[in-house]
């Protein structure tokens, strides 16, 4: 039983770190393959989710174990060059897993009716400082 | 000359310390607490508002309340025998060093004894965490006005 456990809980740890690519919902008329080139062009993403709604664009990054010093400069590199290809859209990239997780959630929502109200909550938490 | 004798003597006659195994058993217990810390953070980054640079607050407060529990019922001082250092540099442990030391004082009274002794061990963690602190921001604050690193 112990063991077992054991190597369940060595099982889950390994596969939790495992998810990898690009996943992206649009909602708009715009074009998203230039979101994958610039996501996929950066070598240190490891995975990334992306949601273009109206006038927005919110991507949760998350980059490699080692990359993780400087996932700032990173997620703020990406946000420069997607501001430059989508000069409409209000641009939010951060590698912080809490938007990640929560742009994977509104991803994953089948309705869009608070879609508004959770990406200005995102994006305010996401400026917080302390 | 006594004094050197002494101390060649002292130096002959005391048990080598294990520092290999000190290390390992500090090693093992030091993580296993910045673990329960990272799972701490996991919780309050999946269920509450906070991202991973705000977490680390909550988390903190959090593993100090561990660790006052800890300390109030003696189980922390047999987790810092086993640990040594590993038990004694994270938070928990500068957590244990305030709590233990007003426990001591109780009996004193609550201003003169809990309150003048509780960060008798603890002030000196204060003080230099401080100054370390006000010395790298001096640094950075230099090395950003000569552009050598960004903030």
């Amino acid at each position: 039983m112990k063991k077992l456990s054991i190597i369940l809980l060595i099982l889950g740890l390994l596969t939790g770190c495992s998810e990898k690519g690009t996943y992206i919902k649009n909602t708009t008329p715009y074009d998203e393959h230039s979101v994958e080139n610039v996501l996929m062009s950066n070598e240190h993403v490891k995975l990334a989710k992306v949601l273009l709604y109206e006038d927005e664009l919110l991507a949760g990054i998350r980059v490699n174990t080692f990359s993780r010093f400087k996932k700032k400069a990173i997620a703020n590199k990406i946000q420069k060059k997607l501001e430059r290809e989508y000069p409409d859209l209000k641009v939010t990239v951060s590698a912080d897993s809490k938007i990640l997780l929560e742009t994977e959630k509104l991803i994953n929502k089948k309705s869009e009716k608070n879609y508004r109200k959770k990406i200005d909550k995102i994006k305010s938490i996401e400026k917080e400082q302390t | 000359m006594q004094q050197e004798k002494y101390a060649q003597i002292e130096k002959e006659l005391s048990p080598k310390p294990p520092i290999m195994k000190n290390v390992i058993k500090a090693f093992l217990i030091g993580g296993s607490i910045c673990l329960i810390g990272q799972f701490i953070a996991l919780f309050y980054i999946t269920y509450f508002d906070f991202t991973e640079r705000t977490a680390s607050n909550p988390t903190v407060a959090t593993m100090i309340f561990i660790a006052m529990l800890l300390t109030g019922f003696g189980l922390y001082k047999k987790i810092a025998q086993f640990g040594g250092a590993g038990a004694a540099v994270p938070i928990t442990g500068f957590g244990n060093a305030v709590v233990s030391a007003s426990i001591e004082h109780k009996s004193e009274g609550y201003v003169l004894g809990v309150g003048g002794n509780m960060f008798k061990l603890a002030g000196s963690v204060i003080l230099f965490g401080v100054f370390s602190a006000f010395v790298v921001a001096l640094i950075k604050t230099i090395l950003v006005k000569f552009g050598v690193v960004s903030w």
